[in-house]
């Protein structure tokens, strides 16, 4: 995995999991490697891992069985939310892009659908 | 929990000050960067925690205990001088640590070795810088103690010595532990460090948590490097 050097970490890793999950590469039920064999695939410090799955877990993604490791709930609604919060991200910035250009959304939205039709 | 605590520490060296009033606390199971231009106090620093170095003025308490011959029981140190005996085959030296460092654990080393891939039975004076350096992490790791530094762990060694090195310390830190490493290789070690202190000529400059740095300042610890060094 490539980083950006100016952006958490655990954030980072956090996308990552997120998007295999949405994209289905990590299964509702599935267990997540350890946080030290994780951290070395990745060649980051361990406590980043750690952050990543306590605050997965915050956020229902993930849940851990003591001495058992850490898992992907298996609610299968988890799929949805992750996208609906990653279309929530996505859309957010493109609304501060516009902003910044001084682009309506109406406009923006009549430019979609042209781009759209073509 | 904080584990080694510094107050006020002073170095001198003739007229010139290697640490001037340094005073830090360093917790257990962080990963802490010591980072600075040369000449900046990183080496006096550790060499004075270990006890190599008496201090000018000043204190550091390790567990509560005044840093002694005693103290350095439980803390590894892997200075960037050559440490071996040319004529030592690999094997002599971890038999030499293994009978020297009661905490030493030739099963931990073991574990590490299979990793680093050290010709064991030739002479170190076969070892490429590479290897030796392999060596030397290998042997400061395979300790058993509360706290580790390294001096300089990733300098002049080709990359896959460095790929290797890093790999280890990630796999060997503990909750139970301190690190504290000093590099100048930024941009390899800036994963795997969590609290970085910059120094120049003894002073703390900036102390900062790298998460935090990218998360408040949106900097990396090479660009932030640039600016605390004006360079």
């Amino acid at each position: 995995m490539d980083f950006k050097k100016n952006i958490p970490i655990y954030l980072q890793i956090m996308d990552k999991l997120k998007q295999d999950i949405s994209l289905g590469t990590l299964k509702p039920g599935e267990k997540l490697m350890s946080t030290r064999d994780f951290s070395i695939k990745l060649k980051v410090n361990p406590n980043t891992i750690s952050r990543v799955y306590k605050e997965l877990e915050g956020e229902n993604i993930v849940f851990t069985k003591r001495g058992m490791g850490t898992f992907v709930v298996e609610d299968e609604n988890i799929l949805q939310n992750i996208k609906n919060k990653m279309a929530d991200d996505l859309i957010t910035t493109f609304i501060k892009d516009l902003n910044q250009l001084n682009i309506s959304i109406d406009e923006a939205i009549t430019k979609l659908k042209e781009m759209e039709e073509d | 929990m904080e584990n080694l605590i510094i107050s006020n520490l002073t170095k001198g060296f003739f007229k010139k000050r290697a640490l001037n009033n340094f005073s830090y606390s360093f917790k257990k199971g962080m990963v802490y960067g010591l980072i600075g231009p040369n000449g900046s106090g990183k080496t006096t620093l550790m060499k004075t925690i270990y006890g190599l170095v008496k201090p000018t003025h000043g204190t550091i308490f390790m567990n509560g205990e005044k840093i002694s011959y005693k103290t350095r029981e439980n803390i590894a140190f892997m200075p960037t001088e050559d440490i071996f005996m040319p004529d030592l085959t690999g094997n002599e030296i971890l038999n030499f640590y293994s009978n020297n460092f009661s905490d030493f654990s030739l099963e931990k080393a073991n574990r590490i070795l299979e990793k680093m891939k050290l010709p064991l039975d030739e002479k170190i004076n076969t070892y490429s810088t590479g290897m030796k350096m392999r060596l030397k992490v290998t042997l400061c790791l395979a300790r058993d103690v509360e706290l580790y530094m390294f001096d300089e762990p990733l300098n002049g060694i080709d990359v896959i010595s460095k790929d290797l090195i890093k790999d280890t310390i990630i796999s060997m830190t503990t909750e139970n532990s301190t690190l504290i490493i000093s590099s100048h290789a930024l941009n390899e070690m800036e994963l795997i460090l969590e609290q970085v202190i910059f120094l120049n000529e003894g002073d703390i400059i900036r102390d900062i948590n790298l998460e935090e740095l990218r998360h408040t300042e949106n900097k990396s610890l090479e660009s932030l490097y640039w600016e605390v060094y004006n360079v």
